[in-house]
């Protein structure tokens, strides 16, 4: 039984392949651009290719993120919620809360010890504190987006930045530039803004440990290290955490397709 | 409109009306009626009625309009935002009255700013307390005297006891007929929901009093033989004011879940709790005490365990599966409500989400998600 859990976000659609066995078979990134129709489909065909599966040996696909609606090819659509705490559950046994931070917006989970969503809070009302402001601020300070966590880390300087807003932000950067402060500590402060931000949103599901962070932000090491300190713990990070939610869509595609197999 | 009832074309045709705000008032005054705009459910509908104006509460359709938002407050709600521009902009129409009440900051700026760019020949702000004690009484009975006797000059009739008491009949059966549509929803197959609810409650404020108890109990007389449906969810909606029906479409259309009860400003607040006449109380005290006491209150009320046992009650008596707690963007009343009920509800082990938008609202995306993910947790 062959099964493709597709995670459609704003900024990037994921596909992950799992067999009976729940094993990682394949999977890929692709940028979602103006069409999660069209990237959906090319996700599912790289994240196959990787796999060395043929489409029609695929039992069942399920779709979740904000372009999960509107695929003819995806048999089930759940939240990204329910698939986040499934997924990090699954990688990380221990997982009762779970922080995601997205290119557009960030949640928090909290989570049973079967990995059901018992609560959860979303930030979409504003980006600062997501993706898409580390990648504004990246291309102001004209520095690539993988190297800003590296940079944070050789900060030596308190530098605080208090715009709320991410456009606002953006000036308030170009300004801290111009006052001779150096990129590491302004990077530094902006990591720890939406640490604050992200902590914020966490508490209203309250934080309990064991804590996993997924999304592409964790891959930013900067990020992490804030948030360990602030919240006290070492957070459950998985190899490749923008996968998370797909990975908790491939689950559940699997659970559906078990049933409905055993039930015929 | 997900439930059966939406099929008729009787309601399709008082849907059909209601999705037209403006023009409904431009025909309700042409076939001569005085019209008096109401701002809030705490303004007496029976004591404008024998005053010699037609009640009418103020919608706007699906405006969301922020032209005029310059001349209030950027931190309002969508509901204040839109009437400012629809009543300065002339859209309202010809109204002759304006009533509103003191029920929040940005009603009572709105009410101040129509008055002020747009002054319709005659209005009235009902001081309305916070806390629903004797001394409240008093000032709110003693409000509604003083607004009766305005409304009395500026239409130029002569009424009195006799004229209060036949409005309060009136409304009373109007009332009567939407309690009847609501307890058909504790069925387990349903013929109507949030959505349609919110249609037929929305007529009755808006409809010349007559029209709409013939009208609805037309209707009523439908819903009765029709096959319910099961909804995958039952839900309780608590919160401030669905000016359309747009949230509840959004939970029942796409997410198969249906509203099966409300503690809301455009539904059962309007509909819940008669006027009672039978403990010989005067017909103004009768009124004052059924608006400020014979009904759950809103959030502008201090007192928030009053809700939360009403919605703990609803929850059982309809046998929901979860709890919307919805307050429109801005909304500070229901969002200062929204922790201490929260806080009950997890006591209580009933499941909530807090649902916070304009009405109605561009992003679908997100609160969507919300939504979904709620049900699938339920």
């Amino acid at each position: 039984m062959i099964v493709v859990g597709i995670d459609s976000g704003s900024l990037s659609t994921d596909a992950v392949v799992l067999d009976e066995n729940r094993k990682v078979l394949g999977k890929s990134v692709v940028r979602t651009g103006a069409s999660n129709v069209k990237a959906s489909e090319s996700a599912l065909e790289e994240a196959l290719n990787a796999a060395g599966i043929k489409k029609a040996d695929v039992g069942y696909v399920l779709s979740t993120g904000y372009g999960r609606n509107g695929l003819d090819f995806s048999d089930a659509q759940v939240t990204e919620i329910t698939c986040h705490a499934r997924g990090a559950h699954f990688l990380f046994p221990g997982t009762r809360t779970v922080i995601d931070i997205g290119g557009q917006d960030s949640k928090a989970i909290k989570v049973s010890e079967k990995g059901k969503v018992l609560d959860f809070a979303m930030n979409d009302k504003c980006a600062a504190g997501t993706g898409r402001f580390l990648e504004v601020m990246a291309r102001t300070l004209e520095v690539e987006l993988d190297d800003m966590g590296e940079q944070s880390l050789k900060s030596t300087n308190e530098v605080t930045v208090s715009s709320m807003c991410t456009v606002f932000a953006e000036s308030e950067v170009v300004s801290l530039v111009a006052a001779g402060h150096p990129k590491e500590d302004i990077i530094r402060g902006l990591h720890k803004a939406i640490s604050e931000r992200t902590i914020a949103l966490a508490s209203r599901v309250g934080n309990e440990p064991e804590i996993t962070f997924t999304g592409g932000v964790a891959k930013n090491k900067g990020m992490v290290a804030e948030l360990e300190k602030k919240l006290n713990v070492k957070l459950n990070i998985f190899e490749d955490p923008q996968i998370v939610g797909a990975i908790g869509a491939g689950l559940i595609a699997l659970e559906r397709a078990q049933k409905a197999a055993a039930a015929s | 409109m997900a439930f059966p009832l939406s099929q008729s074309d009787k309601f399709k045709e008082l849907s059909s009306r209601m999705s037209e705000p403006f023009k409904l008032i431009g025909d309700l005054k042409s076939q001569g009626h005085k019209m008096a705009g109401v701002l809030c459910t705490y303004v007496p509908e029976e004591v404008i009625m024998a005053g010699g104006f037609s009640p009418i509460r103020l919608v706007t359709g699906a405006s969301n309009s922020t032209s005029q938002m310059h001349k209030l407050h950027a931190n309002y709600c969508s509901y204040a935002k839109s009437c400012a521009a629809a009543a300065i902009e002339g859209k309202f129409g010809d109204l002759d009255a304006l009533i509103g009440a003191t029920s929040c900051v940005p009603k009572i700026r709105l009410f101040e700013a129509w008055n002020y760019y747009k002054p319709t020949p005659f209005n009235f702000i009902v001081d309305t307390p916070r806390t629903m004690s004797e001394k409240g009484f008093e000032l709110y009975r003693d409000e509604l005297v003083d607004l009766f006797g305005k409304l009395k000059e500026q239409s130029k009739v002569e009424a009195g006891d006799a004229e209060l008491k036949d409005a309060i009949q009136k409304v009373n059966k109007l009332r009567e007929v939407l309690r009847k549509f609501a307890a058909l929803r504790q069925e387990d197959n349903i013929v109507l929901g949030g959505s349609e609810m919110h249609t037929i409650t929305l007529a009755a404020q808006t409809l010349p009093k007559d029209e709409a108890i013939e009208t609805l109990n037309e209707i009523l007389d439908e819903a009765k033989s029709m096959e319910g449906k099961k909804p995958a969810k039952r839900l309780i909606f608590s919160g401030s004011i669905a000016e359309t029906n747009q949230i509840y479409d959004m939970i029942e259309t796409n997410c198969q879940a249906a509203i099966v009860a409300d503690d809301e400003c455009i539904g059962s607040r309007y509909y819940e709790g008669p006027v009672n006449l039978d403990d010989g109380a005067s017909p103004i005290d009768a009124i004052a005490n059924r608006y400020l006491s014979g009904r759950m209150p809103c959030s502008r009320d201090f007192g928030v365990e009053k809700r939360i046992d009403n919605i703990k009650q609803l929850y059982k008596d309809y046998r929901a599966d979860g709890v919307l707690h919805f307050s429109l963007k801005f909304c500070d009343l229901y969002q200062y409500d929204a922790p201490v009920i929260r806080r009950a509800l997890i006591e209580a082990e009933i499941p909530l989400n807090l649902i916070e938008v304009d009405d109605p609202s561009g992003g679908l995306g997100p609160e969507r998600t919300r939504l979904e993910a709620f049900l699938e947790m339920l």
